[in-house]
């Protein structure tokens, strides 16, 4: 009889715990738009909604969905190629209402593109194929059955960059190589201007 | 020695109903309440929370009927014993409306949702009084 009690007790506090992680929708350390860890993420918002956004990029032998997913992105993929891209709808009662996604190039293309439909669990997911270093932009919208908004009104754009921060950091290691140089030159005048002005011994 | 242990239980289950309960931000109340017909608004919209709220992403937007927008877009949060999230709006005729607010706890909680309310004709209440 006592055993039974403390095995209720048990499976009552296991529960109780559990509740208390499932109301914790953003989950964990992962990494945010300037490159850091917290808790928030890669949390995306605008007036009207938040989310957490996650892009997984995948090798070139790794199929879609696998389950040893590679570390999750933010806003800024470091390569081109397949990526999965997930959004966690955080607003609840988001998750009751039909959203769609799109995925655009710079130039306004959509590269990929869910359908309006209700995500009762909450994650939107896709692959996509970044082709080409550049700008992109995915784009969340809502029917929202309680505001009536224009869905381009409260749209949630989310900015990315791919495959840039390689090329930014090109861009630095350049600009380190010029500093050396200027470093350089300023050294070896320092060294032989005041040589050169030097007034030299006359000759008897 | 089981009952201490069983006490124990007890005491663990109570303190993590409690910190699940303190850690989650709720919506106390607002102003105007939810499904409210207001015939005296004094243009802002006022909500109170509990929890541990975060200063990270407040937002109110109200919109019309329609889904045009009615506030200033100038949500404020001032956090203390009860959270307080306000915003202002233009000047609302009668009619319905829907507001969409957000708080954010510290503990990555979102606390979103949507209030709907709506401005009494008293005008034309009133011209229809005898």
């Amino acid at each position: 009889m006592k055993t039974t009690r403390f095995f209720l007790m048990f499976t009552l506090l296991l529960a109780a715990l559990g509740q208390a992680d499932a109301s914790v929708p953003l989950g964990g350390n992962r990494k945010g738009a300037d490159g850091s860890y917290d808790m928030y993420g890669c949390m995306q918002s605008n007036d009207y909604y938040v989310v957490n956004f996650a892009a997984y990029q995948l090798g070139p032998n790794q199929a879609t969905g696998s389950k040893n997913l590679p570390e999750a992105e933010c806003v800024d993929l470091p390569a081109t190629g397949k990526t999965q891209v997930s959004i966690d709808l955080l607003d609840l009662d988001v998750r009751k209402k039909p959203v769609a996604l799109k995925i655009l190039r710079e130039d306004g293309q959509t590269i990929a593109e869910l359908p309006m439909a209700v995500v009762k669990q909450g994650v939107l997911s896709t692959t996509v194929d970044f082709k080409t270093a550049g700008k992109y932009r995915v784009v969340l919208t809502v029917d929202d059955t309680d505001l009536h908004t224009q869905l381009e009104v409260s749209a949630l754009h989310i900015p990315l960059s791919v495959a840039l921060a390689a090329e930014q950091s090109g861009g630095q290691n350049g600009l380190l190589v010029l500093s050396v140089i200027i470093g350089i030159l300023v050294a070896a005048a320092a060294y032989f201007v005041p040589r050169l002005l030097k007034p030299q011994p006359l000759e008897p | 020695m089981k009952k201490i242990a069983s006490k124990s239980l007890a005491a663990l289950l109570l303190s993590a109903v409690s910190l699940a309960g303190h850690a989650e931000g709720v919506l106390l109340k607002s102003d105007p309440k939810n499904n409210a017909e207001v015939s005296n608004f004094d243009g802002t919209i006022k909500l109170w929370f509990n929890g541990n709220v975060g200063k990270r992403s407040p937002s109110v937007v109200v919109v019309d009927a329609k889904g045009n927008r009615v506030d200033n877009a100038d949500p404020r949060l001032v956090l203390g014993e009860r959270h307080r999230l306000t915003a202002t709006t233009k000047p609302l005729r009668p009619g319905p409306y829907a507001a969409r607010y957000r708080v954010i706890t510290e503990d990555g909680l979102i606390v979103s949702g949507v209030l709907k309310f709506s401005i009494a004709d008293t005008a034309g209440t009133a011209e229809a009084k005898p």
